[in-house]
């Protein structure tokens, strides 16, 4: 028997990536014979990490397809050709509203993904789904196998690397650092994590700065559009760092005063994780499954309100009881994202798939 | 046993803030962020590298609306920048007139060449799309015959 993961994108340093890297470590650990295939494999990859999708061998009932669908691509259309038991590991694809003005290509590609995901219903024997939210996306696309929730899982003992020296010096000051990390996409709404950055400058705390982190590449309007709002509204120490390296992602989780997360649509968020591991106060709006991820700590802002926002992330700042209780409360539900823990729980999900008959 | 999370009462922090903001006077920011789309210039923009017809069509529309190009525009900035400018424009006019003119003649057969071939394609689909349907009917009906034949 073999468990082979597919997807259509295997990127280096994106969440569905290393997520898919950390699965193919937990099944060989465990004893399973298993690879991954991607139509597209990143080179900056070791060598070895997957195989062309083109390699797949003949799948036989017995093996166990895990594919991984977090886009449109025309592999989502290719599963339903396959042999073995098939498991649809889903990580949400963002609604296709949210690129029409910006990206023509990856307007259709959401779109195609949605449909896809709708079709692949059909054939799916089980599902896993990153958040309670993606569970109930499945559920009203129409899927009837059985799901199970699992969390992403985060190479946590990568971010005890050392971080760059070059950035930390920078900005290690008395300025209170505003940090959020994320592809600069419009379902993440960097424009309402700058209009929270513009009040609270404006009107709390001039000393501050808000770092933007992720990359732009491949919805560049949208970004245009963005450092063209920070220029029209005269502010100032707003950083884009666009792609950077990971050393340097973690010199800013280390410089960070608070996290700021103002998106509309996420499937898991790995960044907010990221920031409880930091020990960071997130602040985050209560949408898709950002309430699910932050499990009651963080704080969640239900209001679409910039100046309550500015508030709020004074409030954290300066609250030191409050700080610590929000700080408590992450630590705690950090546990419940613990490597060995998610492992074990993906191993478990493995053993009922394999007691489960295909063609359910 | 599992350690308890501390409890925030956020509704009374909200409160609390709700107060504050009243209190700091805050002006609220009448700048959009949908309104700053207005000033993003198409020319900074992707150039789509793939063909799709309504796409075509969009895009010809917007030619249209745009092939002429006007020489006169207002002029802002202080009463002397005015002025200086006024006079500029009207020592180069004999310059820029004409080449705006070609211009303007220029982008009129262009926008019309793709307008005729948008025309040209739409028939054309228009056409293939009634032959594809006719011979779906033409399927349905074998297909139906033969349900009716292997009944029997």
């Amino acid at each position: 028997m073999r468990i082979v993961q597919i997807l259509p994108v295997l990127a280096f340093g994106d969440a569905v990536g290393n997520d898919t890297r950390a699965l193919k470590d937990a099944l060989s650990e465990a004893g399973y014979e298993t690879e991954i295939y991607a139509a597209v494999i990143d080179e900056r990859l070791p060598a070895g990490t997957a195989q062309p999708y083109d390699m797949l061998p003949k799948l036989e009932d017995e093996d166990i397809v895990i594919y991984h669908l977090s886009t449109g691509h025309e592999l989502n259309y290719e599963l339903e050709k396959l042999g073995g038991k098939k498991v649809i590991l889903y990580h949400n694809i963002t609604p296709e509203k949210y690129f029409k003005k910006y990206n023509r290509d990856a307007f259709a590609s959401c779109g195609q993904g949605i449909k896809a995901a709708k079709r692949l219903a059909k054939i799916a024997d089980y599902a896993i789904a990153d958040s309670e939210y993606n569970k109930q996306d499945l559920l009203a696309y129409g899927y009837r196998c059985p799901i199970e929730v699992l969390p992403i899982l985060i190479p946590f003992e990568d971010y005890a690397k050392k971080p760059s020296a070059r950035v930390l010096k920078r900005y290690e000051d008395d300025y209170v650092n505003i940090l959020f990390t994320g592809r600069v996409v419009p379902n993440k709404k960097q424009e309402d994590i700058i209009e929270a950055f513009y009040y609270y400058k404006h009107y709390i705390n001039p000393k501050s700065r808000l770092i933007l982190v992720g990359s732009f590449a491949g919805i560049d309007r949208y970004h245009t559009q963005l450092e063209a709002y920070v220029k029209t509204l005269g502010l100032k120490d707003v950083i884009f760092t666009g792609q950077i390296k990971f050393d340097e992602i973690l010199a800013y989780y280390h410089l960070a005063d608070l996290f700021l997360c103002m998106s509309e649509h996420e499937g898991f968020c790995v960044p907010i994780v990221e920031a409880m591991y930091f020990d960071v106060p997130v602040i985050a709006r209560a949408t898709s499954a950002i309430p699910w991820t932050l499990g009651g700590s963080g704080i969640l802002l239900k209001e679409q309100d910039s100046m309550a926002a500015a508030e709020l992330m004074n409030r954290v700042l300066t609250d030191e009881s409050l700080r610590e209780k929000v700080l408590k409360n992450q630590q705690i539900r950090l546990r419940d994202f613990d490597n060995g823990k998610v492992k074990k729980q993906f191993l478990e999900i493995i053993e009922r798939i394999i007691l489960t008959k295909a063609g359910c | 046993m599992a350690e308890q999370m501390e409890i925030i009462d956020i509704e009374e922090i909200m409160r609390e803030i709700r107060a504050q903001i009243a209190e700091r006077g805050y002006t609220k920011n009448e700048l959009r962020f949908a309104d700053v789309a207005v000033a993003v210039t198409e020319e900074a923009g992707d150039i789509d590298e793939y063909f799709e017809l309504q796409n075509f069509g969009l895009t010809v529309d917007k030619m249209n609306g745009r092939r002429t190009i006007q020489c006169w525009r207002m002029l802002s900035g202080s009463k002397l920048a005015v002025l200086i400018k006024k006079v500029i424009r009207k020592l180069i006019k004999f310059y820029v007139e004409p080449i705006v003119k070609e211009q303007n003649q220029f982008n009129f057969y262009t926008t019309s060449a793709m307008a005729q071939l948008y025309a040209k394609m739409e028939e054309e689909q228009a056409i293939k799309l009634d032959e594809m349907q006719k011979r779906i009917d033409l399927l349905e009906k074998k297909c139906k015959a033969l349900e009716e034949k292997c009944g029997e």
